[in-house]
């Protein structure tokens, strides 16, 4: 074949229109080229680990936090989010149904835990209609989870109202993280059939992932109670420029759950089997500028959308007509927020974000005079915040921070501040002083809603807390043990109160609870192969108990937990979780449960297929038999599955 | 300031005598090619001017140029950078040629086929000596001991030594292979969960720009910091660096121009490597990893006493 010379064509460049230089930016970082040899010695980098990345550590926090990392995560092995917080101190999960887990804190919650702000990747997932937290619908799914940080505590000056009792704040692996797939499937009793798979790709300046799950399984024994989901979500963290980073991520999950009772009883006269079905997605964008890992200014914008039906044909004796139930909500927020370090003694983040929050809901209930009622409400969210951390000598460090926000719904503005003094006793322990305010805003049901059940005039006010805590931070590497140990005091007020008695239902004002406790979180690296966590929580509630709420009996006295994990040898690690719950009453739907014993074990072996480490995992639930879980008649009854992960 | 001044004047005296009455009578004539315009090889000029300028005087005459070079009469050669040294020995076998700028080993390449040129040649490269990022490690964590490494197609030259320096200062390596193509999160996975400190070398591969992000997450996310070798690693989120300024680099260029300029072909030194160096900290990580990290000054203080040691 003859070879020709190609000829050097002299043409002047193609101008770069955005668009096709936009399309090269996005493709060319996977294959720039090597470029000079030392290159990387003077080769530029991003600013990797901003302030959205570095985490306070905990002897300079404000409050107590229990941090969930992604190790502890893949050590436990569990299927659901609520389950890997049984490893807080003073976390009580229960299981109303599969379709409403509640992850209560410090009590005073039934079905809902409405004092009790969630954040996911910095957006709210706190629903405003019911308050609380869809954990069994949470676009989100532990795998793609890097970290869970555990506020105990109120913690309104940074994340506003209902952060009341505790925030847990979770963020969700970078795409950079997860370069390559993972296929992993699981199987076991209780109807658990589940498929999680993932792929990543990273370049010099884009990284995306994409994720993609299908779970099932029966949910609570004895119950019409099973669920199947499906998940998606996509990431993508640009880097147009060493200081600029653009993520965008997007996650949808639609589930459909069994719901109902038995026809043969009364409950299941007016509830009979049906299925609800439930679409929870988001979208998110976040504009990052970062100069240096010490300032940042950030923009974001998100959207969350809930959709939640049921419709179910009541039998005869409870008259036999059709109930159709429908609600959804969206929400916007926009926030900007900037940190900086002016010097190595202060740090200070400010910030303000406009959240939109509507809902539209519809009863229908077939033979009810009034049928339909349709509940159309809105709030409107406005928010100022800052905090400032100071280091006043080098040991002694102050934090103060206050959250100032309207909401429209009620048409009330709210302070919340919160100082904190961490004093430095020696390198390694810390003593914090803490005082902190905060308010939960009363959900749209509490406040206005108007169907069969409910008949809410409104005027409600927010509830308070005041919360004054000493803790102590220890950490003695040379016995491989960290010490967080906690006292405080929880004053709440104004408590929003239904008085279940009375039909139909309304909401009020009244009610005042004191709690007051200890707790204590602890880690204890006994040798480089065996971790041992404990976790221990004494509480105790003072209230006047109004009517249909028996806040006094609402948290447990003792919950203690201990997680062991241990490597065997290279291959093969287990991990043992005991939790212990002492008996409890859930409110408002719930009952007085007895205490509860979770055993849980876990065993897994990497596995090696031509080169390609897998894991394949054994779990094993509730050891030691049923538990009983919110409500007298609901067991949780032994699980085992086997899960088998795969790389590509 | 003066004192400084004084003793280049001195300095500057000392090479007068031995350079002799020629080359005061006929200035040296000394050309630097620069790879490519930059703040880093602007940087490294202007030191070198100014140095140059403030030993030998008006006893050189001194040109800057880009590539390509072109036509060239010099009685000494710098090249900044590897593309302009790789040219300039090629080009000019016959003139006496120092090549800076430049990675270790591509300076070692350079070295060893300019024996057979007629001129002599050596190099000043960028690479810090392997047992300096061993004494950063040191001073920054004296109760670490697994350092954890990577070894890309380049920086698995430098096994031997690394291991020999690691077990001098009683630390143990935990090393990882790394080939152009894996998979940098698969890689580090297994070897962060056994390392305390990780150690980053200036390879190519390792170090391309789509690794250092996950790299620096990953680390960062398992609480284990990462040493790397540059100011911009610093800044992204590296722990610490030792590393050598533009400007150190043309200083360190200058006085030995001066001294090379009077010796004879046959008595040329070998590559050196970089004698001044700084010491970058990234206070906000430290304090994040919550580390109590000595002062920069302090820091290099140690560094420079474990160098001048017997």
């Amino acid at each position: 074949m003859p070879r020709v010379a190609r000829p050097r064509a002299e043409r002047p460049a193609p101008p770069l229109w955005p668009p096709w230089w936009v399309a090269c930016w996005l493709w060319g970082g996977s294959m720039a080229p090597g470029g000079a040899a030392e290159d990387p010695f003077w080769q530029e980098l991003p600013v990797v680990l901003s302030p959205t990345h570095l985490v306070q550590p905990l002897a300079d926090a404000p409050a107590a936090v229990t941090v969930i990392d992604r190790d502890l995560i893949r050590a436990m092995g569990a299927r659901e989010i609520p389950e890997l917080l049984r490893r807080v101190a003073g976390v009580v999960v229960g299981w109303e149904s599969n379709l409403s887990p509640v992850v209560s804190y410090h009590g005073l919650n039934g079905g809902y835990m409405r004092r009790m702000q969630v954040l996911v990747d910095g957006r709210s997932v706190y629903d405003p209609v019911f308050g609380g937290v869809h954990w069994a619908t949470l676009p989100l799914e532990v795998e793609d989870i890097e970290r869970i940080e555990f506020v105990r505590g109120p913690n309104a000056a940074t994340d506003g109202a209902n952060a009341f009792l505790a925030t847990i704040d979770i963020t969700t692996r970078q795409a950079a993280e997860d370069r390559g797939g993972i296929v992993q499937a699981r199987i076991g009793n209780n109807g658990i059939r589940d498929v999680y798979s993932r792929y990543g790709q990273t370049s010099a300046t884009v990284d995306y992932r994409l994720s993609a799950a299908f779970r099932e399984d029966d949910g609570v024994d004895d119950r019409f109670d099973g669920k199947r989901l499906r998940y998606f979500s996509g990431r993508l963290d640009a880097r147009p420029a060493p200081t600029v980073q653009l993520t965008g991520l997007a996650g949808y999950k639609s589930g459909d759950f069994a719901y109902g009772f038995d026809a043969a009883t009364p409950l299941g006269a007016c509830v009979p089997f049906h299925n609800r079905p439930i679409d929870d997605g988001y979208v998110q964008v976040r504009l990052e500028h970062n100069p240096s890992t010490a300032e940042q200014t950030l923009l974001q914008w998100y959207y969350t959308q809930l959709d939640a039906r049921s419709a179910y044909r009541r039998l005869p004796p409870c008259g036999g007509g059709l109930d159709e139930r429908s609600y959804s909500v969206r929400r916007h927020e926009v926030e900007l927020r900037h940190s900086r370090a002016p010097s190595d003694a202060v740090r200070l983040v400010v910030g303000a974000s406009a959240r939109l929050d509507r809902a539209e809901a519809t009863d229908r209930v077939s033979g009810w005079p009034g049928s339909p009622w349709r509940n159309t409400p809105r709030n409107q969210h406005l928010r100022l915040f800052g905090n400032l951390e100071y280091r006043l000598t080098p040991d002694w460090l102050v934090n103060i921070g206050a959250m100032l926000e309207h909401h429209s719904l009620t048409d009330e503005t709210h302070g919340s501040p919160r100082l904190a003094v961490n004093y430095r006793l020696t390198d390694r322990q810390t003593l914090r002083f803490g005082l902190s305010r905060a308010v939960r805003v009363p959900a749209f049901l509490e406040e206005s809603w108007r169907n069969d059940v409910w008949n809410n005039p409104g005027g409600l006010r927010a509830e308070t807390i005041l919360t004054r805590e000493i803790g102590y931070l220890g950490s003695f590497p040379d016995w491989g043990l960290t010490l967080d140990l906690r006292v405080y005091q929880d004053r709440t007020d104004e408590l929003l109160n239904v008085d279940v008695d009375r039909l139909p239902l309304q909401t009020t004002n009244r009610g005042w609870a004191t709690i007051g406790g200890f707790e204590a979180q602890t880690r204890w690296r006994l040798t480089p192969a065996t971790d041992v966590r404990f976790a221990y929580a004494y509480t105790d509630i003072d209230s006047d108990d109004p009517a249909g709420a028996r806040y006094s009996a609402s948290a447990p006295r003792h919950v203690a937990d201990v997680f062991v994990t241990h490597a065997f040898n290279e291959g093969l690690s287990g991990s043992l979780g005991f939790n212990y719950a002492g008996g409890m009453e859930w409110l408002a739907g719930g009952t007085w449960v007895p205490p509860t014993r979770h055993l849980d074990l876990r065993l897994v072996q990497t596995l090696r297929f031509g080169g390609w480490p897998g894991r394949i995992g054994l779990n094993v639930d509730n050891l030691l038999g049923a538990q009983r879980t919110y409500q007298e008649t609901n067991t949780l009854g032994r699980r085992l599955f086997l899960t088998l992960e795969l790389p590509f | 300031m003066w004192r400084r001044w004084l003793w280049a004047l001195g300095f500057a005296g000392l090479c007068g005598i031995a350079a002799g009455a020629a080359a005061a009578a006929d200035p040296a004539r000394i050309a630097v090619i620069l790879t490519q315009e930059g703040d880093a090889y602007q940087a490294f000029y202007e030191a070198l001017r100014d140095r140059l300028h403030a030993v030998l005087g008006d006893r050189i005459h001194l040109q800057r140029r880009g590539l390509p070079v072109g036509e060239l009469s010099a009685t000494l050669l710098v090249g900044a950078g590897r593309l302009a040294s790789e040219e300039i020995l090629q080009r000019y076998p016959a003139t006496p040629t120092v090549a800076t700028l430049l990675p270790r080993r591509a300076a070692a390449d350079l070295a060893r086929s300019g024996e057979r040129r007629a001129a002599p040649a050596t190099a000043l490269y960028l690479d810090q000596p392997l047992d300096r990022h061993i004494g950063l490690i040191r001073a920054l964590l004296p109760h670490a001991t697994r350092v954890g490494v990577i070894y890309g197609p380049t920086s698995r030259a430098d096994r031997t030594e690394l291991a020999a320096g690691a077990r001098r200062a009683g630390l143990e390596l935990r090393e990882a292979e790394f080939a152009a193509g894996d998979n940098i999160v698969r890689v580090l996975e297994p070897l962060l969960a056994k390392s305390e400190v990780l150690l980053v070398l200036p390879d190519p591969e390792v170090s391309s720009p789509r690794n250092v992000y996950p790299l620096l997450m990953a680390s960062y996310r398992k609480g284990i910091p990462v040493i790397g070798f540059s100011a911009a690693y610093v800044d992204a989120g590296a722990l610490a660096a030792v590393y050598s300024s533009p400007a150190q680099l043309g200083e360190q260029a200058a006085d030995w121009i001066a001294q090379l300029l009077g010796r004879e072909p046959g008595g040329w030194p070998p590559p050196q490597p970089p004698r001044d160096f700084q010491v970058g900290v990234n206070r906000h990580v430290a304090r994040s990893l919550g580390l109590a990290v000595p002062t920069d000054a302090e820091l290099h203080r140690r560094l420079r006493a474990r160098e001048v040691r017997p």
